[in-house]
């Protein structure tokens, strides 16, 4: 320990004795922190410093607007399926508003109302070979942001299973989830609640 | 200082640690280090332990830095107080190109320390005295010179912004114009992971911040996102439904050797790490009800973590850097709530309204998502005083923060 820790842990004791007898006046036989004290540049000893070790932050940098070169442009592709991973890409797209398929509150399981939607969906494909569908997952704002991301991807698989069911191959569906992130409407009511949990299909050709 | 007194008996430590860390550590009660309890005295600590903050009167200070000054205090335990009704005095005078600052006892007038603060007036300055104030009282270091992560809207499209810890100094790292969610520090490095749309299907994608320089994580269809990285930062935790249904996985860094640990046909999300790397912890809907489970690492059954009576749906947790403490939201009738729970599962605590709870590396703010108005903005917790503060917003809305750690 060094001298002036020492200097800083006895005005410590003092103060706190001070303060543990509810600040009583008086107490003036304290030993002062004498001069000007030790001078510090800014940044050092500072939770940043340690924090960011390895190749990471230096203590002595910090955070300007402007300082980071955006991110680098990511190769495209390659995220699709092993036998053509690039089938998805690059396609004309189609929504099919009329089909869009809605959920209850936090289900993933399609509803036998919303069956006649999947199985006309179902037809289209069957009747044109060469397109493909994207099936894209919502859901309402009523859950949280990366949780809601896993149940819109939930509910699109469950169209996506249905669809096979019907017997369209797998290889033709890709599915997308946007959580919340894209509502249909805005608005906090369950009227607009309903109408954002939901299935979307977009034909690619 | 006002109020009831109680007195307060310690264990008499062999080496009392003659500390006004001692009294103040309590402020913090169960969040703050018990080392200091051994050497307790007669204190009045019960008030602080219900999360009572420190009075500190701020004298002498330029306005940037005393603004500056008072957000960094007032979130990390202290309170603005008149000389009269302070515990602290933290007093600055100008001398030359530099500030000298006193921390003394408010009312016997004992100095705590004094300093000098070479360079310039300002935010960087005030947030290197009132680390040294936090450290000089609590012991701990301050979170004043950390960053934070988050995504932000402007004009319709997400991306992501680093800034510090108080929102000011932000930076746009992303220009995708495409879509991007849930970003995430790498510890100790200057570097994110985050998913992105721009290649189809959202997928990881890791982005060191010095040289722009991005790497895909995964490579694969539906849904790849929530990536985590070990404290150690070795590893990811990340959920893909390439199985037919959102999964929790785990793999190196680089996205190799990846291996599944759930099974279900339910959706899985949300995984933050043990500090130990040993265990995860995580959303699912498995059996019933959106609840927390932990899993081994390297694979298990999955054990439910216990909430006590909080209930609604149970999701975003995130494990303290100390691991002793989860953070989570609880969703009811789409209000969320902020909530802390013991890291082996117990009674949770209800600490505010809001979504998305993030740890500080002092294991006792929390940066969290609440709406205002409709939007979407950010803002800090002091978990034991539970007093809230915003962020500066950069963007017309903001979410799913991380703090740098």
């Amino acid at each position: 320990m060094n001298w002036p820790t020492l200097i800083i842990r006895a005005a410590l004791v003092v103060t706190l004795a001070t303060l543990a007898v509810g600040c009583k006046k008086g107490n003036k036989s304290l030993t002062p922190i004498p001069g000007s004290g030790d001078s510090y540049a800014g940044g050092n000893n500072s939770a940043a410093g340690n924090m960011m070790q390895g190749d990471g932050l230096g203590s002595g940098d910090s955070l300007n607007s402007g300082n980071f070169p955006n991110g680098n442009d990511l190769e495209g592709g390659g995220y699709g399926l092993p036998d053509d991973p690039n089938r998805f890409a690059g396609k004309d797209e189609t929504k099919l508003d009329a089909e869009t398929v809605y959920f209850e509150f936090d289900r993933y399981t399609v509803n036998a109302s919303e069956l006649p939607k999947i199985k006309q969906v179902a037809s289209m494909l069957k009747g044109e070979a060469a397109a493909l569908l994207r099936v894209e997952g919502h859901c309402d704002e009523r859950g949280t942001e990366e949780y809601n991301r896993s149940l819109g991807e939930r509910r699109a698989l469950s169209i996506r299973d249905m669809l096979v069911g019907e017997g369209i191959s797998p290889d033709r569906i890709t599915t997308e989830s946007w959580g919340e992130d894209r509502p249909a409407v805005e608005g906090d009511g369950e009227a607009a609640h309903s109408k954002n949990r939901r299935g979307e299909f977009v034909i690619l050709r | 200082m006002k109020g009831k007194r109680k007195r307060f008996h310690g264990l008499k430590g062999p080496s009392p640690l003659p500390s006004i860390m001692l009294l103040l550590a309590c402020l913090c009660g169960q969040f703050a280090g018990s080392v200091f309890l051994q050497a307790a005295e007669e204190l009045d600590i019960d008030r602080y332990r219900q999360g009572e903050r420190v009075p500190i009167h701020l004298g002498g200070f330029e306005s940037t830095t005393l603004g500056a000054l008072k957000f960094d205090l007032e979130i990390q335990g202290f309170e603005s107080a008149t000389a009269e009704e302070a515990v602290f005095s933290l007093t600055g005078s100008q001398r030359g190109n530099e500030v000298r600052v006193r921390l003394a006892d408010a009312q016997g007038g004992a100095s705590v320390f004094y300093r000098g603060y070479a360079g310039t007036a300002g935010r960087d300055q005030a947030h290197t005295i009132a680390d040294d104030v936090v450290q000089a009282v609590f012991g701990n270091p301050g979170i004043s010179k950390t960053m934070i992560a988050f995504r932000g809207k402007t004009a319709g499209v997400w991306e992501i912004y680093v800034s510090d810890y108080d929102g000011y100094d932000a930076s746009q790292v992303t220009s995708d114009r495409s879509h991007v969610a849930a970003p995430t520090w790498i510890p100790g490095n200057l570097g994110l992971y985050y998913t992105s749309y721009k290649v189809g299907s959202p997928n990881i994608v890791s982005h060191d911040l010095r040289s722009g320089s991005r790497k895909r994580i995964t490579r694969n269809s539906g849904l790849n996102t929530s990536a985590a990285l070990s404290p150690d930062g070795a590893r990811i935790a990340m959920i893909l439904s390439k199985s037919g249904s959102p999964d929790l996985y785990v793999a190196r860094k680089d996205g190799s050797g990846e291996i599944r640990l759930t099974r279900s046909k339910e959706e899985e999300a949300c995984p933050t790490w043990s500090q130990d790397g040993q265990k995860l912890c995580f959303t699912s809907s498995a059996r019933g009800g959106v609840r927390l489970y932990t899993i081994a690492a390297s694979g298990g059954t999955p054990q439910r973590l216990s909430t006590g009576s909080v209930s609604g749906m149970i999701t975003e947790p995130d494990w303290s850097p100390d691991g002793k403490w989860i953070a989570f939201t609880s969703m009811t009738g789409g209000v969320g709530y902020i909530c802390v729970v013991p890291a082996a599962g117990g009674q949770a605590e209800v600490l505010t309204h809001g979504e998305d709870p993030c740890w500080a590396p002092n294991s006792r703010n929390l940066v969290f998502m609440r709406e205002k108005k409709g939007r979407k903005t950010l803002s800090l917790l002091d978990v034991p005083t539970k007093h809230v503060k915003d962020v500066f917003q950069t963007a017309t809305e903001q979410s799913q923060p991380s703090w740098a750690r």
